[in-house]
C-alpha cells in the first residue's frame, strides 16, 4: 500500500517552496516590513482611476503613452491585456466642472481622435482614497469569523470520533494554508508582472475558504468512517487508508471544477480573469491541502510532532523536518 | 421501494417542469388574490435580471460629507478654474494640502468652498483666509460652518431627493439605496455615455423624404432640440445611432416630437443616458424654495409662481420641520419653523394671501429641485413663523414630507467617492463570452464524467442539467441580479454539485468491487457518501452565512451576491444529488440495466473477476 503518511516531511517542504518565497516577497520592501500590504494593491486599494480601453486597430503602448503625457497623465500606468485592449490606471480623474467636461471624458475623447479608440466599449472605475482600507480590514473579520463558526461546526460534526476538536482546527490550519498560497503567489506576480489585487480577489479569497474547508471535510469525513470502523488502529495507518480511498474523488473533482474555471479564463471576459485566477490557484491548493496537509496535521498532533516542532530552536525544527523527510 | 421512486420521478419532472417554465416565460406576471404579487421582467436572457457589468451602466457611491465649509466673497473677479487651481495647489505648513475639495459658485464672486478640515484648530482653517486674499485680493465675506455626520433621517432626506432627481432624467430602473451610515448606492443602468438609437418608419409612399434631406434636417433638428456634442451614424437606410453628452428626457423628448413633424414617423426612439450628466444632477445640493403662487384657474392647473423676500425665502430661512400629530390628535399635520429673518418675510406674505378673497387665488408653493413638493392654501396671518400644514395626511405621509423639507433646510453634502461604469456594449460582450464560456466547461465536465463513470457519467451529466435549470430558476424567481462575479461563484457551485455526484460513484465502485449488486452497491454507495456530501456543503453555507452577514461592509452587493449565489447553489446541489442522481441511478438499475455493470464501472468490473480478494478494507456492516 503507498505510503503517503511517512512522507509528510516533504508535503510540508514543499509547500513551503511556495509559501516561504511568497512570504518574503509579502514582508520584503515595499511590504509588511514598510507597513505596506504585500500585495500590488488595485485602485479598490490605493485610490486612483482605472480605464479599461479597447482600440478598432493595433496600437502601441508607447502612442498611448505620449498622449497621456500631452494630457498631463504622465503618472498613467498603461498595460496591455491582450490585443487592442489596454488598461490605464491614473491619479483620481477630475470631476465634470460647470461646463468643463471630465478629464475622462476629455481623455476619452482624444484617444479617440488619434488612437482611434472604441468610445462605447470603455470600461472605467475610480475609487477615492476613503474606500480603500475598510475593505481588507473587513474581510479579514469575516474570514476569521467564517473560521471559528467552521472550526466549531467541524467540531460537533465530528463528535463521535476521539478528540474531535482536532479536526476542527487541522481544518482551519489546512484554509490557511490555502490562503497563505495565494496571497503570496499574487503578491510575486504582483512584483513580477504587476498584477494588482482588487475587490475581486477579496471576494475570491472568501469563496476559496468555503470550497478549501468543503474538501478538507470530504477527506475527513473517510477518517471518520475508518476510525469508527477499527477504533483500535493506528491513526497514520486509518489516515493513510482514507487519504488513498478518497483520492480518485479529490483528483476528480479539482479535475472537474479547474475544467470550467479555465474555460472561463481563455474565453470569458476580462473584468474577472482575477477572481478566476484565484479560485484556480484555490481548487489546487485546496485539494492539495486536504490530502497532504490537514490530515497530516492530525497525525502528527496525534504523535506529538507539532508540540516537538515548535518546543525546538528554529535550527532544530529544521533539522526536525529533515529528520521527518528522512523517514 | 419501486413506488416511492416512481412517486419521486413525478416529483422531480415536476420540479424541473415549473423550473423550465420559470425560466421559459420571459415576464412573469403571477396575481393571485391573497398572495403577494410576483412579478419578473428582468431583461437578460431567460428574463434573468443582470447587474451593471453585464448590461452596462454606472454604479456611483456617494459619502455624505463631513468637513468645513467656507462661504467666501470676493472683492475683485475671480474665476472658477482660478480659484480651484489655487486651492489645488495651496500647501499650508508641514506641507498639508486640502483633501476633499468641492467648489461651488453661489453669487458674483461668491463661491462655497467645502474641504476635509474637521478641527477647529486646524492651522489650514486660519491659512486659508490669509492665502486667498493674498493670490486673489480683498475678501469682503468669509463664513466658515462644520459639517458634521448626517442623522439616518437626514440621509432619508437625501435619499429622497436622489430618487426624485433621477426618476426626473428618465434612466430605466435605477436602484438607489442607503448603505451603511452614510453612504448612498446609486445605479443606473445604461447610464454610460449617452447614445440615441432612432428608427424612422417606413416612409410615406406619396411623399418620402429625401435621404439628403434626412440627412441635413437630423443634425439640425437636434441641435435645437438641445443636443450637444453629437455624432450622428448611419446604421442602416433609416436607422441612427446618436451619441451625445444630452441625457436630458425633456431634450430627448423634444427632439422625438421634431424629428416626427420635420422627417417623419419614428418607429423606435430609446435612448441610453450618459453618467457625467447623471453625476452632475445628483451631485447637486438640495435646494428648497418657498414660492407665493398665483392661480390663474379654479383649479390651479395653470399658475405662475414668484420670489418672496430679497435673497428669496428657501431652505436656509427654515429653522425646524417635523411631523406630529395635530391638536385634536386625530390627524399627522407637518410643522414648520422659519427663523427670525424667514418669519418676518413669511408673516408679510401669509398677511397678503390668507384673506377670503386671496385664498381663491393664493397659494404657497414648497419646491425643492424644482420639483413641487405641497402648495398649501394659507388660512391665517401668521406672525411669529411657526405654521402647520395639514392635508389629511397619515403618518407616514407627513413623515416623509418634513423629512423632504428637512433636506432641505440642512442639505447634506454628498461627495462621490467611488464610481464604476462599464460600457453597454462591453457588458452584452461579457455576458456572451461568460455564456459560451460556462457552456463549453458544462460540456467538458459532461465528457469527463461520461468517459470516466460511463453510464453513472450520463446520469451525473443529467442531474447536472437539472441543477443549472433549478439554479437559474431560483436566481430569476428571488430575483437574484446576476453580475459577473456572481457567475464566477455559481461555477465554483458546479464543480461542487458533480463533486456529490463523484463522491457516490466513487463510493458504488468500491461497493461494486467487492461483489455487490449493482442496485445494492448504488444504495450502499449512496448512504456512505452522504454524510461526507452533507458535512462538507453545510460549512460551505456556514461561510455564506458569514459572509451574509458582513455583505453590507465588504463592498456591498458584491459580496453579498456571491455569497447568495453561492449558498443557493450549495442547497440545489444537496437536493440534486439525493434526489435525482439517486433516483436515477436506481431507475436504470431496474429497468435492466443492473445487470451490466460494465456499463458503470468498466474497470471495476474487471477487477472483481480477477483479483476479489484484493479490497482495499474488509467492509463490516454499519
Amino acid at each position: 500500500m503507498l505510503d503517503i503518511v511517512g512522507k509528510r516531511g516533504w508535503y510540508f517542504l514543499i509547500s513551503a517552496l511556495v509559501i516561504v518565497p511568497g512570504l518574503i516577497s509579502m514582508i520584503a520592501a515595499p511590504g509588511w516590513i514598510t507597513g505596506d500590504s504585500g500585495l500590488k494593491a488595485g485602485i479598490d486599494f490605493s485610490s486612483g482611476s482605472v480605464m479599461n480601453v479597447t482600440f478598432r486597430q493595433a496600437v502601441e503602448e508607447e502612442s498611448i503613452r505620449e498622449r497621456m503625457d500631452e494630457l498631463g497623465h504622465s503618472e498613467a500606468l498603461i498595460q496591455r491585456i491582450g490585443g487592442t485592449n489596454f488598461f490605464i490606471r491614473t491619479d483620481v480623474l477630475q470631476e465634470a466642472i460647470g461646463d468643463a467636461p471630465s478629464e475622462r471624458e476629455v481623455i476619452e475623447r482624444d484617444l479617440e481622435k488619434f488612437l482611434g479608440m472604441e468610445r462605447d466599449r470603455v470600461e472605467f472605475d475610480t475609487v477615492s482614497p476613503i474606500v480603500a482600507h475598510e475593505t481588507v480590514r473587513t474581510a479579514f473579520y469575516a474570514l476569521a469569523a467564517a473560521s471559528v463558526f467552521i472550526m466549531f461546526f467541524v467540531w460537533y460534526a465530528f463528535r463521535r470520533v476521539p478528540k474531535a476538536h482536532r479536526y476542527g482546527v487541522s481544518a482551519i490550519l489546512a484554509l490557511m494554508h490555502d490562503l497563505l498560497i495565494i496571497l503570496g503567489i499574487f503578491s510575486i506576480l504582483g512584483r513580477v508582472i504587476n498584477l494588482e489585487v482588487n475587490s475581486m480577489f477579496i471576494v475570491g479569497l472568501l469563496i476559496v475558504a468555503g470550497y478549501s474547508v468543503n474538501d478538507t471535510i470530504v477527506v475527513f469525513d473517510r477518517i471518520r468512517e475508518n476510525v469508527s470502523r477499527h477504533p483500535d488502529r493506528d491513526l497514520a495507518g486509518t489516515v493513510n487508508l482514507s487519504i488513498l480511498e478518497s483520492m480518485g474523488r479529490s483528483l476528480n473533482t479539482s479535475i472537474t471544477t479547474l475544467v470550467v474555471l479555465l474555460a472561463m479564463l481563455l474565453i470569458g471576459g476580462n473584468s474577472i480573469r482575477e477572481l478566476l485566477l484565484v479560485l484556480a490557484i484555490g481548487a489546487v491548493a485546496g485539494t492539495y491541502s486536504s490530502i497532504f496537509i490537514a490530515s497530516q496535521y492530525l497525525v502528527m498532533w496525534d504523535r506529538g510532532e507539532i508540540g516537538r516542532f515548535f518546543k525546538r530552536s528554529s535550527s532544530a525544527a529544521a533539522s526536525s523536518l529533515m529528520h521527518l523527510i528522512g523517514r | 421501494m419501486r413506488s416511492r421512486s416512481i412517486r419521486l420521478s413525478i416529483t422531480i419532472i415536476l420540479i424541473l417542469g415549473i423550473a423550465i417554465a420559470a425560466l421559459g416565460f420571459k415576464d412573469i406576471n403571477i396575481d393571485i388574490p391573497g398572495f403577494p404579487q410576483i412579478e419578473r421582467d428582468g431583461t437578460g436572457p431567460l428574463g434573468l435580471k443582470l447587474g451593471l457589468d453585464l448590461r452596462g451602466g454606472g454604479h456611483l457611491v456617494y459619502q455624505a460629507d463631513t468637513g468645513t465649509k467656507f462661504d467666501v466673497t470676493f472683492a475683485e473677479d475671480v474665476s472658477l478654474i482660478d480659484l480651484i487651481t489655487t486651492l489645488e495647489e495651496l500647501r499650508f505648513d508641514d506641507d498639508a494640502e486640502l483633501e476633499g475639495l468641492l467648489v461651488g459658485p453661489t453669487g458674483i464672486n461668491r463661491y462655497l468652498i467645502r474641504t476635509d478640515i474637521m478641527s477647529s484648530d486646524d492651522p489650514r482653517r486660519t491659512g486659508l483666509n490669509a492665502a486667498l486674499t493674498e493670490e486673489f485680493g480683498e475678501i469682503t465675506l468669509f463664513q466658515d460652518s462644520i459639517i458634521e455626520q448626517p442623522t439616518m433621517e437626514q440621509m432619508q432626506g437625501v435619499l429622497d431627493n436622489i430618487t426624485g432627481r433621477v426618476n426626473r432624467f428618465g434612466t430605466e430602473e435605477p436602484i438607489i439605496q442607503i448603505f451603511g451610515d452614510d453612504r448612498i448606492i446609486v445605479q443606473l443602468p445604461g447610464a454610460s455615455g449617452s447614445v440615441t438609437d432612432i428608427l424612422l418608419a417606413d416612409p410615406d409612399p406619396d411623399a418620402p423624404p429625401s435621404e439628403v434631406y434626412i440627412a441635413t434636417a437630423l443634425p439640425r433638428v437636434l441641435a435645437e432640440a438641445g443636443y450637444e456634442e453629437f455624432e450622428i451614424e448611419t446604421k442602416g437606410d433609416r436607422e441612427f445611432k446618436v451619441r451625445s453628452n444630452t441625457v436630458n428626457a425633456e431634450t430627448q423628448g423634444r427632439a422625438l416630437t421634431s424629428i416626427i413633424t420635420e422627417i417623419g414617423q419614428v418607429a423606435q426612439f430609446g435612448v441610453t443616458s450618459g453618467i457625467d450628466e447623471a453625476k452632475a444632477l445628483i451631485g447637486q445640493t438640495a435646494r428648497l424654495e418657498f414660492k407665493e403662487r398665483t392661480c390663474e384657474n379654479a383649479g390651479c392647473t395653470t399658475f405662475t409662481d414668484t420670489d418672496v423676500g430679497n435673497p428669496p425665502l428657501s431652505g436656509d430661512d427654515l429653522s425646524r420641520a417635523e411631523a406630529s400629530t395635530n391638536q385634536v390628535g386625530i390627524g399627522w399635520v407637518v410643522n414648520l419653523q422659519f427663523n427670525s429673518r424667514g418669519s418676518d418675510i413669511f408673516s408679510d406674505l401669509t398677511r397678503r394671501i390668507s384673506t377670503t378673497e386671496a385664498q381663491a387665488t393664493k397659494r404657497i408653493a414648497i419646491i425643492m429641485d424644482d420639483r413641487e413638493l405641497l402648495a398649501p392654501v394659507s388660512r391665517a396671518w401668521i406672525r411669529d413663523g411657526r405654521t402647520q400644514i395639514s392635508g389629511n395626511f397619515n403618518r407616514e405621509e407627513a413623515r416623509t414630507l418634513a423629512i423632504q423639507i428637512e433636506s432641505g433646510r440642512l442639505p447634506v453634502p454628498l461627495r462621490l467617492i467611488q464610481e464604476s461604469d462599464v460600457d453597454a456594449l462591453l457588458g452584452s460582450e461579457s455576458l456572451k463570452n461568460s455564456l459560451i464560456a460556462g457552456l463549453v466547461g458544462l460540456g467538458l465536465v459532461f465528457v469527463f464524467m461520461i468517459l470516466y463513470y460511463r453510464m453513472a457519467g450520463v446520469v451525473a451529466a443529467f442531474s447536472l442539467v437539472f441543477y443549472t435549470v433549478i439554479v437559474l430558476a431560483i436566481f430569476k424567481m428571488i430575483p437574484v441580479t446576476l453580475e459577473l462575479a456572481h457567475i464566477g461563484g455559481f461555477i465554483l457551485s458546479i464543480g461542487m454539485a458533480v463533486d456529490a455526484n463523484i463522491l457516490i460513484f466513487e463510493r458504488m465502485k468500491e461497493e461494486v468491487r467487492i461483489g455487490r449488486t449493482l442496485a445494492s452497491s448504488m444504495e450502499v454507495g449512496f448512504s456512505r457518501a452522504w454524510p461526507a456530501i452533507r458535512d462538507s456543503n453545510i460549512s460551505t453555507m456556514i461561510t455564506c452565512v458569514v459572509l451574509l452577514w458582513f455583505g453590507d461592509r465588504l463592498g456591498g452587493g458584491l459580496v453579498t451576491g456571491v455569497a447568495i449565489s453561492l449558498f443557493i447553489g450549495v442547497a440545489v446541489s444537496m437536493f440534486t444529488a439525493v434526489l435525482v442522481s439517486r433516483n436515477l441511478l436506481q431507475l436504470l438499475a431496474w429497468i435492466g440495466l443492473g445487470g451490466r455493470i460494465n456499463l458503470f464501472t468498466p474497470e471495476s468490473l474487471q477487477r472483481t473477476s480477477m483479483e476479489p480478494a484484493q479490497t482495499p478494507a474488509p467492509r463490516g456492516g454499519r
